[in-house]
């Protein structure tokens, strides 16, 4: 049904997709997976025509017989959904008018008819209380269900072909399940054919017919997808297939010293309308030095602000924290906003140091330079802006900046979670090598059970 | 394609600027004649090769006398927004970092302040404090902190949760760095373009104050009080075109150079 074949595309002189060539066929689902900056969003991009100005291509895209590189802009035929559903709903309006909005610019239906067909479509993507849901705006949702929303609006006009780029990264592991059985559920019902992006192949395997591995714009390797999660044959799918994490690793448990930090009997809350909403209550647990701790739960169930309440930049809790211990440090999730964006490198890692105020210039210098290379970045990097590093580079500042503090006890709220697989991986690493070189203890918070499970010796669930 | 544009318009800015800005600075040691010194013999002169701008009614060198009003209104919008941005900053940081019943207060007060017009307060003040030109730029000072208060609270507000300015604390930074060494630097695009919009406003509450005959005095020339002047004798075309002129100029190039700085630092 669409052929992609010899299709090449450059941006200025930047070749980011090199001839590749997919088919997908009626009814099958496709799944494109590889590391970001693989080309593969940009190739579902030139699937709908949306791609970046000054973008030269070559080849062809036919989808039935008919060239997608030449056709007019408002083509429906093809939808997509992409990763982070809050960016791409309008914030000022309701869930259920910006289907609506779909629906006017494509059909003739009257108001009534395009209302029911909303409401069933909202029922089908496991929306249960799809008239309540209608009339709500996108921040009173969750993640899962804007998702939903998203999958809606791209399925109500019955595109022949989906595009699901990233559509469950940024969910927790349950709701990505859910939404991962909706798209099939939906594939068969309509037998809508999709392409399924991802760089996860964990959550590929349970869905795709076909896989085909792209890196640095090449396909390296394509085929059923038993064939490729089975018998790999290029040594780049072998290197995502263990990068997944898995299987148990529990080293050992905790010191029997007396504990690091106390929690007792937390409740968390947050004010609205100066009305107190408690959201957890009676948390219980305690830190020992020298482990690294899993804190797991569903989302909104506070392990942040509980993270941020042992720091001492949360206010909003009753009960007890006892904390013995001097410097603490934490680790973000988005590496981007963890990082002044108008600072270079030395000046951020130098701030810890320069603050203490015992330190002369040379000496900062060079403690800098030693830590930098510990973290595995280079002196090269002194002076770029954190703008100008990949997410793993940034993440890996930041554990050189917990390290510069001389924390004795670092908080990883989801480290790794925006990252692609194999530099998580080596994220992973890092951490615990710190962790055994400099005995920091470490607090790790993710939604993720099989990293939890990888690096923690001992997880508390909230 | 966009880029290209605010490109063009930097160039221009830069170049309408730098020539006033040369123009202000030269003025303070030559000028081709004494802005204030008077001719009748030789009132409403066309302009010439003698006098560039003409004359005015009491014979007066317009051309002079312009290069000197727009040195006053130069001088006194830049330091209005020195004081107003400065001040309002200091402000802006505190509440908008601390909150909490500081900024309840202190904003509540700018409220009061800028919930009257500008001109407005402006005239009473120079009424009750009098008029001189220092007065004039400490009262119109005052009157632009609220502004500047307003968008610097804001932004310090937006910064001061984000993730960089929590590890900031972890660390172990003081407020006073923490306001100024980590967030201050991030507010910097929003600083420049609310300055170059005071710059703008400063000119022309200048000018009006001037106008209505409050701000700069007779015989001393400031932009307004050149066009107040010449009201009388629209006939001599020369009198009111070139003083709006370069008023018009000043504000222009500051427009296009903040407006086009700011864009392309944000791409």
């Amino acid at each position: 049904m669409l052929n992609i074949k010899n299709f090449s595309m450059k941006i200025g002189n930047k070749q980011i997709i090199e001839n590749i060539n997919i088919d997908v066929n009626d009814g099958e689902i496709v799944a494109i997976v590889g590391e970001s900056g693989s080309g593969k969003t940009m190739t579902a991009l030139n699937v709908v025509g949306l791609t970046p100005p000054g973008t030269v291509v070559e080849g062809e895209i036919m989808l039935d017989g008919e060239s997608l590189l030449e056709r007019k802009k408002n083509d429906y035929s093809v939808s997509i959904v992409f990763q982070e559903p809050m960016t791409s709903l309008n914030p000022l309006m309701k869930a259920g008018e910006q289907i609506d909005e779909v629906l006017k610019l494509h059909t003739e239906l009257g108001r009534k008819e395009r209302y029911n067909k909303i409401i069933k479509m909202l029922k089908n993507v496991e929306l249960i209380r799809a008239k309540e849901i209608y009339n709500k705006y996108p921040h009173e949702l969750s993640g899962g269900m804007r998702q939903r929303i998203m999958i809606a609006m791209a399925m109500i006009n019955n595109p022949k072909l989906l595009i699901l780029d990233e559509p469950t990264t940024a969910l927790d592991p349950n709701v990505q399940e859910q939404i991962i059985e909706i798209i099939k559920k939906l594939n068969k019902q309509e037998k809508t054919s999709m392409i399924f992006i991802s760089h996860d192949l964990n959550i590929v395997k349970n869905i795709a017919n076909k896989i085909v591995v792209m890196n640095e714009g090449r396909i390296v390797e394509s085929g059923t997808k038993d064939e490729v999660v089975r018998t790999p044959k290029h040594e780049y799918t072998i290197k995502l297939l263990n990068a997944m994490p898995k299987g148990k690793k529990m080293r050992r448990t905790s010191n029997d010293d007396s504990p690091m930090i106390m929690i007792s009997d937390v409740d968390l809350y947050y004010y609205e309308n100066r009305k107190k909403n408690i959201y957890n209550t009676s948390i219980d647990f305690n830190v020992y030095r020298g482990e690294i701790l899993g804190l797991v739960g569903r989302s909104g169930a506070g392990k942040t602000s509980l993270a941020k309440a042992i720091l001492g930049i949360n206010k909003n809790y009753s009960g007890k924290i006892i904390k013995n211990v001097n410097r603490c440090a934490m680790v973000f999730q988005d590496p981007l906003s963890s990082l002044n964006p108008v600072r270079t490198i030395r000046w951020i890692l130098s701030e810890p140091l320069k603050v203490q105020k015992k330190y002369t210039k040379e000496e900062i210098n060079m403690e800098i330079k030693r830590i930098i290379n510990e973290v595995g970045l280079e002196e090269e990097h002194f002076d770029r802006y954190p703008s100008e590093l990949s997410g793993g580079q940034r993440q890996r500042v930041c554990i050189a900046l917990a390290l510069l503090s001389e924390a004795e006890f670092i908080v990883a709220d989801e480290p790794v979670s925006a990252l692609d697989v194999t530099v998580q991986a080596q994220i992973l690493d890092l951490l615990l090598n710190v962790q055994k070189e400099y005995g920091i203890t470490i607090m790790f918070i993710s939604h993720d059970l099989r990293v939890v499970e990888k690096i923690c010796d001992r997880i508390i669930e909230i | 394609m966009n880029r290209k544009k605010y490109k063009i318009g930097l160039v221009f800015g830069i170049i309408i600027t730098l020539v006033l800005l040369v123009t202000v600075i030269v003025s303070f040691f030559y000028l081709p004649y004494d802005p204030d010194e008077m001719n009748v013999t030789q009132k409403f002169q066309a302009p010439s090769a003698e006098h560039w701008f003409g004359t005015d009614n009491f014979g007066r060198d317009v051309f002079s006398r312009t290069v000197e009003g727009l040195k006053t209104t130069f001088l006194v919008a830049l330091f209005t927004v020195i004081i107003g941005s400065f001040i309002g900053t200091l402000v802006g940081a505190v509440t908008g970092y601390f909150g909490g019943i500081i900024d309840e207060v202190i904003m509540r007060i700018n409220d009061v302040l800028a919930s009257f017009p500008s001109m407005l307060v402006a005239m009473v003040m120079v009424c009750i404090l009098g008029r001189g030109p220092v007065k004039l730029v400490l009262i119109m000072g005052v009157v632009f902190i609220p502004s500047f208060a307003r968008v610097m609270r804001g932004e310090f507000m937006k910064l001061k949760n984000r993730d960089f300015i929590l590890s900031a604390r972890l660390i172990g930074c003081s407020h006073w760095r923490i306001m100024f060494s980590h967030i201050f630097p991030n507010t910097l695009h929003t600083l420049l373009s609310s300055v170059a919009i005071g710059f703008n406003n400063a000119v022309l509450v200048e000018a009006s104050l001037s106008y209505l005959g409050i701000g700069v005095q007779p015989p001393h020339a400031s932009l307004g009080r050149m066009l107040s002047e010449a009201q009388g004798y629209f006939s001599y075309i020369w009198c009111v075109l070139f003083p709006g002129l370069v008023m018009v100029l000043m504000i222009l190039g500051c427009v296009l150079l903040s407006e086009s700085v700011v864009r392309l630092k944000r791409r």
